[in-house]
């Protein structure tokens, strides 16, 4: 509410303010891509060539206050699901108001970005990396859904020598649905570390949000297997595993750069903890990428791999039950218990990726880039002989975008 | 063609040489900031901090600064960037728009020519830009010199000058 309040009261501050010294500026993707698979997604994509998952706009208004103060609002517009808005329907991505307190010392408060990783701050922002989209070994939609929240941060940066030291720290909240799935973060709180030469760049990030997680189907799961509570209190258990309640994750990220006449090379990896209980993934991540400059052209390869394990509480309760009440013996049990497995497969899975694309930068404000990606993925619970839907027992995708980046 | 080259430069050694030196002036870039800025130096470091947006107010102070850039099409321009600060100018565009639209802070303003930024910083106490020596004068102040001699350069700004001149 007290944010709430906050967002309102710079809104009011950007209305009143001299609208002269205002400077306004946008970025957009035009993006299409297919994969090879007419029977699963990726992002959006399927074997149909499809210009809505990678293309979005962006405007940005950014409008000095008064000494050292300065409002900055971005509005962008996409097509992938976040908060279940409407396709293209824009949103207020961020709306802060910035404070220099010292030459080395800033201060923001609002609606800001959640900087995990490298290119959290400009994850929409194509003209500003070479690849088509972040590798989504690290960059994966259920952590960079998290890419925003509400309240404030202070960063110091500092020359060291040839090199610059950054320390930030954040703290606020947030409230999302992504991919059919609820998450309301009561307290998010975070740090990143960052030593930066100008040819090289080393990046250490901390988050740790309480959460409640939840869907509509993992709740109506719970619900069936509490209809069975009568017969065993095991699915008390079952029931109470499929929501995370208020409960601890624990996010990490490195990353580095590296920039020569000729080469580029640039890697992150990533942790996250989930809570005990519930059906949280403990994800690992990480790739690594090569780029290389001639001129107006930058070809560059990536290979990356992630690895979400599912917390085994959620299968073991399941597998648990079928000791205490045999299958064959109830069959909407049984319907039931493979549905709740089947569903945990989404959980936990792990990959491969490799990518290959090339960046042209056609004119001073345009890039184009072409892309061609591998993955192969599987399901832990399909490698142990367990359930797989048809979808994940094909491990193998790939997905070629062409992408236009202008900024303006 | 050759031969006549030669024989010019045998006429005319004292003006090729008096040439050459006003070349080299020419070469030099300033940081100017208006007078009764405090502010009497800065270093190479700074400077380059200032204009790649990671040092927001003029150091010891806490005094905002409003930086200025010249035309990105300007020879100055590419000089004070690829040169001075060792950004190319693709790298430049990249990092530009990862930084503003990151919410990190604003890109520099740009204006016209040396002139323009002469009447800014005059205009204003927080103003910083970058100007070719020769064109200083007493209505600013000079807090940082960057000495580079290239032929191709010097060609460069003459036939730029020349080209907003007419």
């Amino acid at each position: 509410m007290v944010l709430r309040t906050l967002i309102h009261f710079c809104l009011l501050l950007l209305l009143s303010a001299n609208a002269s010294s205002a400077s306004l500026s946008g970025f957009a993707s035009l993006g299409v891509g297919k994969t090879n698979r007419s029977d699963g997604q990726f992002i959006d994509y399927d074997d149909n060539w499809s210009g809505r998952s990678d293309s979005l706009l962006g405007v940005q208004l950014n409008q000095p206050l008064y000494h050292n103060l300065d409002l900055t609002l971005q509005l962008l517009s996409q097509a992938i699901e976040v908060n279940d808005r409407s396709e293209f329907q824009p949103s207020v991505d961020w709306l802060f108001a910035s404070y220099q307190i010292s030459p080395a010392v800033r201060f923001r408060i609002g609606r800001l970005r959640t900087p995990l990783f490298l290119n959290s701050d400009n994850l929409a922002v194509g003209y500003s990396y070479d690849w088509a989209r972040p590798p989504v070994d690290v960059y994966a939609p259920s952590i960079i859904g998290l890419s925003n929240f509400d309240g404030f941060d202070i960063s110091m940066l500092k020359a060291v020598g040839d090199r610059e030291i950054e320390v930030a720290f954040y703290l606020g909240r947030t409230k999302k649905e992504i991919m059919q799935e609820f998450i309301d973060i009561d307290v998010m709180t975070g740090a990143h570390f960052e030593l930066k030469g100008d040819f090289d760049l080393f990046r250490y990030s901390f988050m740790a949000a309480k959460t409640t997680q939840y869907s509509d189907a993992t709740d109506q799961a719970a619900a069936s297997f509490r209809q069975f509570n009568g017969i065993n209190s095991i699915f008390d258990a079952i029931a109470d595993e499929g929501r995370i309640n208020n409960e601890w994750y624990f996010y990490q990220a490195l990353g580095a750069e590296w920039e020569g006449a000729k080469w580029t090379i640039s890697t992150e990896a990533n942790i996250t903890i989930p809570p005990e209980t519930g059906p949280g993934s403990y994800i690992r991540g990480g790739y690594i990428a090569l780029t290389m400059q001639l001129d107006n052209l930058r070809p560059y390869i990536v290979i990356g791999h992630h690895d979400y394990e599912l917390n085994e509480r959620a299968i073991d309760a399941i597998r648990e039950s079928t000791l205490q009440v045999p299958e064959n013996i109830i069959p909407s049990l049984d319907a039931l218990r493979q549905l709740a497995l089947t569903a945990y497969e989404n959980y936990d899975y792990h990959g491969l990726s490799g990518t290959i694309g090339l960046r042209f930068d056609l004119l001073t404000n345009i890039a184009l880039k072409a892309e061609f990606q591998y993955f192969n993925a599987g399901t832990h619970l399909s490698d142990e002989g367990n359930v797989s839907s048809d979808i994940q027992r094909q491990r193998d995708h790939h997905l070629t975008t062409i992408i236009l980046e202008v900024i303006f | 063609m050759e031969k006549k080259s030669k024989r010019l430069w045998m006429r005319y050694p004292l003006a090729l040489s008096l040439l050459l030196c006003t070349a080299s002036l020419r070469a030099d870039i300033v940081i100017i900031v208006n007078p009764n800025n405090p502010v009497e130096t800065l270093t190479e470091r700074e400077v380059k901090r200032i204009f790649l947006g990671r040092l927001r107010q003029f150091p010891s102070t806490n005094r905002a600064m409003d930086v200025l850039d010249q035309d990105a099409e300007s020879p100055i321009y590419e000089k004070f960037y690829t040169e001075f600060i060792g950004f190319g100018l693709r790298k430049l565009r990249r990092y530009r728009a990862a930084y503003l639209f990151s919410g990190k802070g604003t890109l520099p303003q740009e204006v016209a020519d040396h002139g323009a930024v002469k009447a800014k910083v005059l205009k204003n106490e927080r103003a910083i830009g970058y100007i070719d020596a020769t064109l200083v004068d007493d209505s600013v102040k000079v807090i940082y010199r960057w000495s580079h001699q290239d032929s191709q350069g010097i060609y460069n700004y003459l036939h730029y000058d020349l080209a907003l001149n007419n």
